[in-house]
């Protein structure tokens, strides 16, 4: 029973790490960089659904619902100001220019929110309160709603990837930025159409988050940290190797912290466990579990 | 003229001591810390192209390693700080090997990752570290100020001097060559990889360096230490000052640092204000934020002595 | 480029060179060192200097201390020893301060007190818990809150009087969370009583897979202490419920945090926060006392909101200080040292406040022994602190017994 209800939990947490893990790997398929900001776009999604909802007093579905084309747009304001000109007129050292930026970025967000939104943790109310029960088995109602809408948002998203023409055209941008000009796509559009969905994924993420692990100007850094993780772990920029590594992370997380037999170590290095699978990924199978092996000059 | 103002800066920093006291001249002491961190993560980040995360870190295992040695192993504080940048070296070997045979962002994201665990551990092993309460360590000379002023000065002289050294000699010039242009260095026979690891282990070093100068000037080292935050202090006194120059990321650090201190009353904001501008000095004024401010500066000065009668 | 570096150096030298480094002689400064962003614990370190601020302002109403304006210099050490111990060389050789109060992260503290030390100022902690601190035996510190062995004992001795057989703690694996353990080992397995302990980073924010392993122990877990602060601590009594596990009919928590004390509490824990149990280090008007009324009114009338135990601990820390400055009519750090410990017999807003001279055990040096400690069980949703029912000390107590919940 207990290892069936740990396995539970770890599922539920698996898909809300997979839904932030995916923005990641998105950003990182079509604009071939990190985005290392991405734990402090968590956090917005996380503040902006707690102001929606609790603040402004707006239903909780519509405050979520809402909150996508905010994030959205949020994305693609930061694409145009931060990251287009850069590329467009291939600025030397844009490799680096780009990881400066992103890390730049987060540092600058996360100390934004400190002042406007004040140290404290906040709440916003999850969409189901309450818990569901089955047998022996309890699964609390904002996991469980979490789990859910990250799982309808990374279905739709999958839809749009691979059955529409404008996730095609992504799609064919990831895998090659030269051909895909040639056959008309506008390679600028989408990746700021790619940037822009990989931040309302990460701000969902955050939204969904917040109610079950309060909403603090720190909260993305371990995030961040464990998104990094899935993707090096998946294969970077890989839509399938970042769901899969999602669930591994959450697993080896849930079992680790009571398998270990020190009962204070194991809890005291939870966050620290994929981080060993980081080098040990880096050590074994660099490219990731369904990453192409990197060619080289 | 070239001459002269080495001299002149020199002796400004030789002279700090007999104008400022007490705590202004313990605000140039934890100065010279971040000046040494920001000039080889510069030296790193301008000249080589590689984004570590963990220079803090580095810093870190520096400042236990020292902190620990001179506690348990009764070592005097000059070898265990040497002992320090051992570590941090040994350690920069490791993950530089695990993952400079790679490209892309694996070094940054590896070295965040890198961070994170190292700050988790030195909490964790609280018997060995004292955890987050800090590790209480032996201070040079009782913390006479004016030694550990002047003990900066003189790791921090070494630092500009051997990364000088470094990057004008054949290393220097094939790392900046692949920089450009990799696989061009690489089809000409360059080992890029050893290349690399020499370079991020030699800066990783002079981190371990700083690491065990703060521990034993501050008397007192914790896991706040290798927090991200402190490595984007560190990157942002590099972008301000310029990543190509390693002079002009250690003035970085000492405007930041003096720039702390008086931004005191916004203490909320600080950290805001520095996000910004360097968001703003990596889009507008990609060599750094102190050169563009002497470039103007000169501009004004020149039709100023022009305007003036001789 | 060689003048525009001169220009540069020059630039900075004379921007150092404007420093203010006068010192008005009609002024008298007390240092006020807290915890004011993160990743500290903001709240406490707000609620502090709150507390002293109304003290200055009272004082200075009527009529400063030794004919002196009474100005607090307030330094914020963001919980993080090393800035602990920059803020405190700052005040002292910068800003020149006579005494220095405050502080509420313990190992910050512990910082702290090495200065004030080795600059031989009196330092007067507000609200660090660590039993260190004044174990040290430094003659310059000073402490009116309680420390973890006086505190946990006594809740330690009260969950055994209350018949409670298998006792779990989660503590944070901070000096003081540490320590919230190791009181509770030392205290209860000399009793018979089976103590469960396990300690964790501070930014853990799931306890689900430990509170399931809890849940299914033999013996079950009839008492859960959560020694964490900040979102932990919230966490930790939200998940709990979540899983049914505490507080349940089988089940109580103990919130040892502040976080549990705060108006926060209710938005961010919920339902979940009845039959909580915590342990405030003081409660406005219990007991009664005029400086208590007084008090309550001035922050009442302030901040719109009823004071905490750490508003009312900086209030009393700045109040003992001119207490100590008015006793010894001087400044000078060796005289305000012996006029706190030998003149100071001050009624504060939680009692008469009187240090200790003996050091057996070491933490009773300079400690006030009668600092009042409560346990609380909030009975309703939104209940503050003093509203909520009393389970000890039997004094004060408006319970028999600690509630079941019906669940």
């Amino acid at each position: 029973m207990l290892f069936l209800s740990q396995l539970a939990n770890a599922l539920v947490i698996g898909t809300l790490y997979a839904l932030m893990a995916l923005g990641l790997s998105l950003i990182f398929g079509v604009l071939k960089l990190v985005n290392f900001s991405h734990g402090e776009c968590l956090m917005v999604g996380g503040y902006l659904y707690y102001v929606l909802a609790t603040t402004l007093k707006l239903p909780l579905s519509i405050s979520l619902a809402l909150s996508l084309p905010v994030l959205f747009l949020f994305g693609v304001f930061l694409e145009r100001s931060l990251l287009r000109a850069p590329y467009q007129r291939r600025m030397a050292r844009y490799d680096e220019y780009v990881i400066l930026v992103t890390f730049a970025l987060g540092i600058f967000l996360q100390n934004l929110a400190l002042p406007v939104f004040g140290p404290y943790n906040r709440q916003a109310a999850p969409l189901f309160k309450g818990s569901v029960r089955i047998g022996e088995l309890v699964i609390a109602g904002d996991r469980l709603t979490g789990a859910l809408v990250a799982f309808l948002v990374i279905g739709i998203l999958l839809f749009f990837l691979y059955r529409t023409y404008l996730g095609k055209g992504l799609r064919a941008v990831a895998q090659s930025p030269g051909a895909a000009a040639i056959v008309g796509i506008k390679v600028l559009r989408m990746r700021a159409v790619a940037f822009g969905i990989g931040i309302t994924l990460a701000g969902v993420a955050g939204a969904l988050f917040g109610p079950i692990f309060l909403v603090n100007p720190e909260m993305g850094t371990s995030f961040a940290v464990k998104a990094f993780v899935i993707v090096v772990l998946g294969g970077m920029g890989s839509i399938k190797g970042s769901i899969v590594g999602a669930y591994i992370l959450a697993i080896v997380e849930s079992f680790g912290s009571i398998l270990l037999p020190d009962p204070s170590r194991a809890l005291a290095y939870k966050d620290a466990y994929g981080l060993l699978l980081l080098v040990l990924v880096l050590l074994f199978r660099p490219q990731g579990l369904f990453g192409e092996k990197e060619r080289r000059a | 003229m070239k001459r002269i103002f080495p001299a002149l800066l020199v002796l400004a920093a030789l002279l700090f001591p007999f104008f400022f006291r007490d705590y202004w001249l313990y605000v140039g002491i934890i100065g010279l810390y971040y000046a040494i961190l920001a000039s080889s993560w510069s030296m790193l980040a301008g000249q080589v192209g590689l984004i570590s995360f963990a220079h803090a870190a580095f810093a870190g295992i520096g400042a236990y390693t020292s902190a620990l040695l001179v506690i348990h192993g009764g070592l005097s504080i000059p070898l265990a700080m040497a002992a320090g940048a051992l570590a941090a070296a040994v350690v920069g070997l490791g993950i530089g090997a695990l993952t400079l045979r790679m490209r892309g962002p694996y070094l940054a994201l590896t070295t965040l990752a890198f961070s994170e665990i190292l700050r988790i551990f030195i909490t964790a092993e609280y018997q060995l570290t004292q955890g987050s309460i800090g590790l209480k360590v032996p201070l040079i000379l009782d913390g006479n100020k004016l030694v550990c002023y002047y003990t900066g000065l003189a790791l921090f002289v070494l630092t500009l001097v051997v990364l000088t050294f470094l990057i004008h000699s054949r290393v220097g010039l094939l790392l900046v060559a692949m920089r450009e242009d990799e696989d061009g260095a690489a089809t000409r026979g360059v080992d890029t990889v050893a290349y690399r690891l020499i370079a991020f282990v030699v800066t990783s070093a002079f981190a371990g360096l700083a690491g065990g100068y703060y521990a034993h000037v501050v008397g007192l080292v914790s896991p706040q230490m290798v927090r991200i935050g402190e490595m984007g202090l560190i990157l942002a006194m590099s972008v301000f000052g310029g990543l190509e120059s390693l002079l002009g990321a250690a003035l970085g650090a000492i405007f930041l640092q003096t720039l702390t201190e008086y931004l005191r009353i916004f203490a909320e904001w600080r950290l805001a204000i520095f996000g910004a501008l360097v968001l703003f000095t990596l889009k507008f004024a990609p060599e750094g934020i102190l050169p563009r401010a002497y470039l103007y500066a000169e501009r004004f000065m020149d039709r100023w002595l022009s305007r003036a009668p001789r | 480029m060689v003048r525009k570096m001169l220009l540069f150096v020059l630039g900075l030298v004379v921007i150092l060179g404007l420093a203010p480094a006068t010192q008005a002689q009609n002024v008298m400064k007390i240092g006020i060192v807290a915890p004011l962003s993160a990743p500290g614990g903001v709240e406490t370190g707000q609620a502090l200097v709150e507390g002293a601020k109304i003290a200055a302002e009272e004082l200075n109403a009527g009529g400063g201390l030794l004919g002196k304006k009474v100005e607090l210099v307030i330094g914020d050490t963001s919980g993080q020893p090393e800035k602990g111990t920059a803020v405190m060389e700052r005040l002292v050789t910068h800003d020149k301060v006579v005494a220095v109060g405050g502080e509420a992260h313990s190992s910050v503290a512990l910082a702290e007190i090495e200065v004030a030390h080795r600059y031989g100022i009196p330092i007067v902690i507000s609200e660090a818990w660590a039993d260190s601190v004044t174990a040290k035996g430094y003659p310059e510190v000073f402490r009116l809150t309680v420390c973890n062995s006086l505190i946990y004992s006594k809740a330690a001795r009260w969950i055994k009087d209350a018949g409670f057989k298998h006792v779990a703690v989660i503590g944070e694996n901070s000096d003081w969370g540490l320590g919230v353990i190791q009181v509770f080992k030392d205290n209860l397995s000399a009793a018979g009583i089976k103590v469960t302990s396990m300690s964790a980073e501070r930014t853990v924010t799931d306890f689900t897979p430990q509170l399931m392993q809890l849940k299914n122990m033999q013996p079950p877990v009839d008492f859960l202490v959560d020694g964490f602060t900040g979102a932990g601590e919230i966490l930790m009594i939200k998940q709990a419920y979540q899983l049914g596990f505490a507080p349940s009919k089988n089940t109580a928590i103990l919130g040892a945090g502040m976080d549990t004390l705060y108006p926060g509490f209710w938005e961010t824990a919920g339902e979940a926060g009845v039959y909580v149990l915590s342990n405030p280090a003081g409660l406005p008007g219990i007991p009664k006392t005029q400086t208590s009324d007084k008090f309550t009114k001035s922050f009442k009338a302030k901040l719109n909101r009823e004071p905490d135990a750490v508003a009312m601990e900086g209030y009393d820390t700045v109040m003992v200080l001119a207490e100590a400055i008015k006793a010894s009519k001087s400044t000078e750090g060796k005289g305000l040292v012996a006029a706190l410990e030998d003149k100071v017999n001050w009624e504060g807003t939680r009692g008469t406040i009187k240090f200790n001279k003996e050091k057996t055990p070491a933490w009773a040096y300079h400690m006030w022994m009668d600092v009042p400690v409560f346990i609380i069980q909030y009975t309703k949703i939104n209940q503050v602190p003093s509203q909520a029912a009393i389970l000890w000390p039997e004094k004060y107590a408006t319970v028999k017994a600690y509630i079941r919940p019906p669940k």
